[in-house]
């Protein structure tokens, strides 16, 4: 008994003082893995072209060189060659990314809010609570998404969103996308409950909340890490997609996802209109990957 | 024409044409007896087993070509009845389908596939199908069809539009021109599209050569007629010469256009959400923005919701792609009057309709095809009622073996009047 | 045992609920996005005859009446007919797209399973070597390639070029196996993410249990290495997995529109957007009740798989 209490002691008793430690812990892991640091290079590079596309981009992402044509190949004016209606793809690729970064980044912030509460309290409130919720989950489940997201855009049409077409775009896939989130929340949490750390700590006396706050979240981080890093390049994806069935993000705007899918109509004549959306998209998925995983390696306490 | 089985073209092209069709087709809510009257007025007898005799209203030149669509085709009333009624479409399906021509249906796989097999009880001898068996698959993605047809899947297959270039050498390429008009239709009712001017300088800030030469890979022909080039003597090359772009008006106004002053509410353009029309619609917008520098949104529709907006009206600008049913350009052009079939959008000029009226009763040819033109003149140069962009073409790969696949200007499936006549050589 | 059947028990009640609310919703929905079913066809249709189409299927009764017309013929077993397919029943609709879905589906379920988790263990176990960057390279692959262009690269490859394979088709009487050449190229191109997705979950899920102290107790112990694995390893790297594989069991049973309409499959997934484009009322509705149910019952079946590979879960 006397070895678990003393394991929980260091887990728990001076949790301040330990918090701040482990934080600066987990930045040195952080700042020593490599791929990690590879990462997060690339991610603030893209964030930076995203920020200054304008500046960044040769040519307008819309404007439509009728004298160079439609899916001609590279030139010295147009590198990476021009589109089905005569613009330049470098253009919409590095404009693309404002967009697409932002579905990617700000869809899965919105998933981790409304997830990690409702998983959270799922699995550590009483079973009435547990019960509701997870029903709540199997209701919003077991709606057709498609149905949901076309009338979504079609109720939201007329209301003026800031952010227009792009929100809505970024609300309806967190509000489809939250569920899985909050049932791994709610599958890592009961795991971790009869740990025998957590056990210890309660044993001693901690809390609920505490116990959760403590102990739980980061513990539960690492496979929720990788699921939202798996969720970024899922919801440029889920763009693709609806943009391919009519409810995406409002023509001529550049979207990664729209790119592919309007490069696939293209797909025997110039498979280079996929490839360089979908590389971008791979390459960014990639980056989150390593961060993913620097990030899970760092915040495990267990990897000193 | 009864109004009962509601059928859509029975009431646009044979109610304005037979005694008594009229009056049939409007009486939706008279009482039973009432339609039983107007039934036996309706001036359609069957004198014998093979004479059918028809009284028209006045004399009608497109009389045979109306007869020789499909709506006339004969059907067994008894046969329909017995899957309930012809409102339902039970009796439509492979095995209750009983119809007279030279293939019959063998199989229906619904989003799978069509089999027709050569029709044994056929008719006419010089017609015998020489082809037993014909089967359609129902490929939704044209990338699949292509492949597949690569492959040796399938004996013909549309060219995905980007591939037609690079294909343009290719022995199996066929092309055909089609009787079919792109057209950019204004809602009349929506400002600013009341006034000539903004119909004109958004009909003019289009670079149709781009459009057809670029953005379509070379498929199609510019134009800026209603009437397609192949109706002759109706067709008017000169139709439409002011509406043609001119780039250098645009170059004049300097790369920031300002758009007219009619301009001041936002602009929408309505479209049926289907390959390859979100491509033209994009480069639509960019030509307003960068040639006339108007904004315009897009508003795509899946179909269900774009025929609903465009029937009702429900839009500022479309786009739509006619193809001739009847080779007249009493099909193309009693479209526009008042009560057109596609006038969805509030068109409306007495001179039109007076004209249009002048041209079916002329009992001369020359005369007719005076008037037809004053018709379509009115629409086009007159009202800028439409602004057409190009006539479109098909283009499909056949393998060598098929042979005598004669493609028509105005096929469903690219040969399928002359499937008769068909044949697969040795491979 | 018995409180294992009670569980089971309460939550095949709840799909009453379930069912119900998602019935409403969709019913709401469908009505509210414009365009009827008899607008679809690119034909205008006539006022009258549009009145008279509606009298004949109900669709001229106040929405609440309609709601309750099918509730009640829904509870007895009957979901109504096609519009757009007169003369079939739904419920005869679902039965023939789902014969096609489901074994498409569970070949997909099988390849993302065998194929995601071995790949994950094997990452895991060989941490930082080139088996562990190649199963990472092939699940941020498989991840980040769209579905429509998967599929295309294998029709092309297997199709076209080596011409091994059917580039599209899948002939298949009711539930029996379809060609198996048929069923290659869509299984992977729809198995691939579920396998990326698993490599990743899996590696990490190993990952972390292998840094457990209790694992490393086992191993200074002397156990032998396989036995550690089963032992501790499977059963709690197989959490996150399953929680994983469940809703993923369900997508792959209620179909892949993109795939079945690259491979021209006739399966659910297309019918289902067929008939939200058709507004075909009556097969929405069916369809929309049958996703709801096989997705309740998938979670059930996860939640149920949670205590019987971990017992000190409450379920």
């Amino acid at each position: 008994m006397a070895g678990i209490t003393q394991t929980a002691r260091a887990g728990w008793l001076e949790p301040a003082e330990e918090a701040r430690s482990l934080w600066r812990q987990a930045l040195r892991r952080m700042l020593r893995n490599r791929l990690a640091m590879l990462g997060l290079i690339v991610v603030a590079s893209l964030v930076l072209v995203a920020v200054f596309a304008d500046v960044v981009a040769p040519h307008d992402p819309n404007a439509q060189d009728c004298a160079t044509g439609a899916l001609r190949g590279p030139s010295a004016e147009h590198l990476l060659g021009t589109d089905g209606t005569c613009r330049d793809v470098l253009s919409r690729l590095i404009h693309g990314a404002r967009v697409s970064l932002s579905v990617g980044i700000l869809s899965q912030v919105a998933i981790l809010f409304i997830a990690l509460p409702i998983g959270a309290a799922a699995a550590m409130g009483g079973r009435l609570v547990d019960n509701l919720l997870m029903r709540f989950t199997d209701l919003t489940y077991a709606f057709p998404d498609l149905l949901a997201i076309i009338l979504l855009r079609q109720v939201l049409e007329d209301v003026e969103v800031p952010g227009g077409s792009l929100m809505v775009i970024i609300l309806a896939i967190s509000l489809v996308g939250w569920v899985t989130v909050a049932r791994l929340v709610r599958g890592q949490m009961l795991s971790l409950k009869e740990r025998e750390y957590v056990a210890a700590a309660r044993a001693v006396g901690a809390g609920g909340t505490r116990v959760t706050l403590v102990h739980m979240l980061p513990n539960s981080m690492g496979p929720l890490i990788v699921v939202l890093t798996f969720g970024v390049p899922l919801a440029i994806f889920a763009e693709s997609a609806l943009s391919f069935i009519g409810v995406g993000i409002a023509p001529p705007t550049a979207t990664w996802g729209g790119m592919v899918d309007s490069g696939y109509r293209a797909v025997f004549a110039t498979p280079m209109l996929v490839v360089y959306p979908a590389v971008a998209i791979a390459v960014t998925m990639m980056a989150f990957t390593f961060i993913g995983d620097g990030l899970r390696d760092a915040l495990d306490p267990r990897t000193r | 024409m009864d109004p009962s089985i509601g059928s859509y073209y029975g009431n646009t092209y044979y109610t304005t044409i037979v005694e008594g069709g009229a009056e049939l087709s409007q009486a939706v809510d008279a009482d039973e007896g009432t339609i039983e009257s107007l039934r036996q007025a309706l001036a359609v007898r069957a004198l014998d087993d093979h004479t059918l005799q028809v009284t028209l209203i006045q004399p009608t030149p497109t009389f045979n070509l109306q007869m020789s669509l499909w709506p006339t085709a004969a059907l067994r009333q008894d046969v329909i009845e017995s899957h309930g009624d012809i409102a339902n479409t039970v009796w439509t399906e492979a095995g209750n389908l009983v119809a007279s021509g030279p293939f019959r249906l063998a199989a229906w796989d619904h989003g799978e596939r069509i089999v027709l097999e050569r029709n044994p009880n056929f008719w006419d001898q010089d017609m015998r199908p020489t082809l037993e068996r014909i089967v359609f698959s129902i490929i939704q993605d044209e990338n699949t069809a292509y492949a597949a047809y690569q492959s040796g899947g399938l004996d013909m297959a549309p060219v995905p539009l980007a591939s037609l270039r690079g294909l343009s050498d290719d022995p199996e390429l066929r092309r055909v021109a089609q009787a079919t008009t792109v057209a950019i239709v204004f809602n009349q009712t929506h400002p600013p599209f009341d006034t000539l001017n903004a119909r004109e300088s958004v009909c003019q800030a289009i670079d149709r050569e781009t459009l057809v030469n670029e953005v379509q890979q070379g498929l199609g022909n510019p134009t800026t007629a209603w009437l397609p080039p192949g109706l002759l003597p109706y067709y008017d090359a000169e139709r439409g010469q002011g509406l043609v772009f001119d780039p250098d008006s645009v170059q004049v106004s300097g790369s920031d256009p300002k758009p007219p002053a009619d301009f001041t509410s936002s602009v929408e353009l309505t479209y049926f959400n289907t390959d390859p029309n979100p491509t033209r619609a994009e480069f639509l917008q960019g030509q307003w923005k960068q040639n006339l520098g108007l904004s315009v949104d897009l508003e795509p529709l899946d179909g269900a919701a774009f025929f609903e907006a465009f029937f009702g009206g429900d839009y500022d600008l479309t786009f739509i792609g006619f193809t001739q049913d009847y080779h007249h350009p009493q099909n193309w052009l009693l479209l526009w009057t008042e009560d057109g079939a596609l006038n969805t959008g509030g068109y409306s000029n007495p001179e039109y309709d007076a004209a249009v009226e002048s041209a079916l009763a002329a009992d001369d040819p020359q005369e007719a095809v005076r008037l037809w033109q004053r018709a379509e003149g009115v629409l086009i140069d007159e009202d800028v009622a439409l602004c057409a962009l190009f006539n479109d073409e098909t283009a499909w790969l056949v393998k060598p073996y098929v042979q005598d696949l004669l493609m028509t200007g105005a096929d469903g499936i690219p040969g399928d009047f002359f499937y008769w006549q068909t044949a697969i050589i040795e491979r | 045992m018995l409180a294992m059947m009670a569980f089971v028990l309460r939550r095949l009640l709840w799909l009453a609920p379930v069912l119900f609310f998602v019935a409403v919703v969709t019913f709401l929905l469908m009505h509210a996005v414009p365009g009827g079913p008899w607008d679809s066809s690119g034909r205008p249709v006539s006022s009258t005859l549009e009145r008279q189409l509606d009298a004949k299927y109900g669709l001229d009764e106040p929405l609440w009446r309609q709601f309750l017309t099918f509730s009640g013929n829904a509870i007895q077993g009957d979901l109504g007919i096609s519009f757009q397919l007169q003369g079939r029943s739904v419920s005869g609709i679902i039965v023939d797209g789902l014969g096609v879905t489901a074994v498409l589906g569970l070949f997909a379920l099988v390849f993302a399973v065998v194929v995601g988790v071995s790949l994950g263990v094997l990452a895991a176990l060989k941490q930082n070597t080139l088996v562990d960057y190649l199963s990472v390279t092939f699940a941020t692959l498989g991840a980040s390639t769209p579905s429509f262009v998967l599929g295309i690269l294998l029709i092309v490859v297997f199709g076209v070029q080596l011409g091994w394979l059917p580039v599209f088709g899948w002939e298949q009487k009711w539930w029996l196996l379809p060609d198996p050449r048929q069923a290659i190229l869509p299984t992977i191109t729809l198995g691939m993410l579920p396998a990326a997705y698993l490599a990743r979950v899996t590696r990490a899920a190993v990952v972390e249990v292998l840094q457990q102290d209790y694992v490393r107790t086992a191993e200074a112990k002397g156990l032998r290495e396989r036995s550690i694995l089963m032992r501790h390893v499977a059963r709690n790297a197989s959490i996150p997995i399953l929680t994983v594989a469940g809703p993923l069991a369900a997508s792959l049973v209620t179909g892949s529109f993109i795939v079945e309409t690259v491979f021209g499959i006739p399966g659910i997934g297309k019918q289902f957007v067929t008939s939200v484009f058709q507004r075909d009322y009556g097969v929405i509705m069916g369809v929309t009740l049958f996703y709801a149910a096989v997705i309740v019952v998938a979670n059930l079946m996860v939640d149920m798989m949670y205590s019987v590979v971990d017992p000190r879960i409450r379920t």
